[in-house]
């Protein structure tokens, strides 16, 4: 609506012939306001007294007849109606809030701050926060807490799923059975765990202890069903002139012979080696120290 | 016949003290031989259960001892225990074709030699015996050309024993007076 000022008195009486005279239409008529340049009509000063120019301040401009508001490097903005103030309580903006070259800061002076997440009714599906120590981040998940990230290391709670392009794998700790444990989520099936006495558990090995008990227990029963001995290579010895002679270390005396008989008295023997079949060598020719 | 030889092999140490070690030349263990743990030597021997022989690369196996003979003639070359002996392996060739007393040469296998005959003992009348008068006045003669020392000695034994060195003496002394045929007739065993 276009500024309007008139006098309060409208004249009903009809003009005059004479134009030099202030006729009823010139007291009726709309005054004019002048101005120099873009600016508002108020007043600055304290206390009652005229209105005067008010200039527009950095910021501030008219564009197409409307003051706006200028922010950073973008372009005018309403002033007003368009734009709620976030600053109180319960104030909710829409929209996203972009942080360029700055910091987002969230301070409370109470135990906790917190960064709090909600779905669209405002029921509280996650929140991070750090605790009263300073010493924690927390992550939790409606009333689940999921991730702690402290001074000293990190703790989660729950379980964490690994996805690769073709396997989905997670791992927990499974409260039900007591143990962690590594899940195939493609084969829905457990394929490692390890309990809290250490014992140590996969799909394909079963108890690691009671297959290595067992498998122990089976080699052994392996070593002693495939021993077997045997005396191999005769070979033959003779015993010459009053001395006596054993055969050579490992072997065995299995027979007598006539030997040759020169001047002297001469007694032939034969002898074998004594072979073990160990199933690791294949057959050894047992000695002695 | 196509010989390989895979060394001769001495004792040696190995990871126990109850187990016969044996090495060759090039310090390669027998039995990593047999399990084709060698690098360059095929796995010699096929063993099953409880070392029951399966099959092995040569068909024919024997051990040779520092004097060439061969010793041992086997098909599996795990019964052989190469203690101071060389091991052959042998293709184109059957159990039949090498025999133990066999000579190993200069890389070829070479019959057995004649064995020595055994000896034994003669009584010293027997020789003087089988000789006629005629030969017996020859053989006296040349016996007591012999020194005193061989006389004294043959003298006091009671018999003669083939290969022994107052046996020999004898056996030259005829040698002497006999053609060897007659020699060997006069000192040939008793029946």
């Amino acid at each position: 609506m276009a500024v309007s000022i008139k006098h309060k008195f409208v004249s009903n009486k009809a003009d005059s012939q004479d134009a030099t005279l202030v006729r009823p239409s010139n007291w009726n008529d709309e005054h004019n306001l002048i101005m120099n340049g873009s600016s508002l009509l108020g007043r600055t000063a304290t206390g009652t007294g005229a209105a005067a120019e008010v200039t527009l301040g950095a910021g501030l401009e008219f564009s197409a007849g409307a003051l706006r508001v200028k922010i950073g490097s973008g372009g005018l903005q309403p002033y007003f109606g368009d734009y709620t103030p976030v600053n109180r309580a319960g104030d909710t903006m829409t929209g996203s809030l972009v942080l360029q070259g700055g910091e987002l800061q969230i301070r409370r002076d109470a135990s906790t701050r917190v960064l709090r997440f909600a779905n669209t009714a405002g029921e509280e599906q996650g929140i991070i926060y750090s605790d009263a120590t300073g010493d924690n981040l927390i992550m939790r998940i409606k009333t689940s807490e999921k991730f702690r990230l402290t001074l000293g290391g990190t703790e989660t709670t729950g379980r964490h799923t690994i996805k690769g392009s073709n396997r989905t794998w997670y791992f927990e700790h499974y409260t039900t059975g007591g143990y962690f444990r590594l899940v195939d989520v493609e084969g829905n099936a457990e394929r490692w765990r390890v309990g809290t006495d250490g014992s140590v558990w996969t799909s394909q090995l079963g108890d690691l202890s009671t297959r290595i008990e067992s498998r122990a227990a089976a080699w052994a029963n392996d070593r002693v069903s495939q021993i077997a001995s045997r005396l191999v290579s005769r070979a033959q010895g003779i015993v010459s002139g009053s001395s006596g002679t054993e055969g050579p270390s490992g072997t065995v005396v299995t027979g007598f012979s006539h030997a040759n008989i020169t001047s002297d008295v001469q007694i032939g023997y034969y002898y074998r080696y004594l072979q073990i079949y160990d199933p690791v060598r294949g057959w050894v020719s047992a000695t002695y120290q | 016949m196509i010989i390989t030889n895979y060394g001769h092999f001495t004792r040696a140490t190995g990871d126990s003290p109850y187990i016969m070690f044996f090495k060759n030349e090039e310090g390669q263990d027998w039995y990593e031989m047999q399990r084709g743990e060698t690098d360059g030597v095929p796995k010699l021997v096929e063993l099953g259960d409880q070392g029951v022989f399966i099959s092995s690369i040569h068909p024919v196996w024997c051990m040779v001892n520092p004097q060439g003979v061969v010793t041992n003639v086997e098909f599996d070359p795990s019964r052989m225990v190469p203690d101071d002996k060389t091991i052959l392996g042998f293709d184109e060739a059957t159990l039949d074709d090498v025999k133990e007393g066999m000579l190993y040469q200069n890389g070829e296998l070479l019959p057995a030699p004649e064995p020595e005959p055994a000896p034994y003992s003669l009584s010293k009348e027997i020789p003087w015996l089988r000789m006629t008068d005629a030969e017996a006045e020859d053989a006296d003669q040349a016996f007591n050309s012999a020194s005193v020392r061989f006389r004294q000695a043959y003298n006091s034994a009671a018999s003669l024993t083939s290969g022994t060195d107052l046996w020999n003496q004898w056996r030259n002394i005829l040698l002497s007076v006999f053609t060897e045929e007659r020699v060997d007739e006069l000192l040939a065993p008793e029946t």
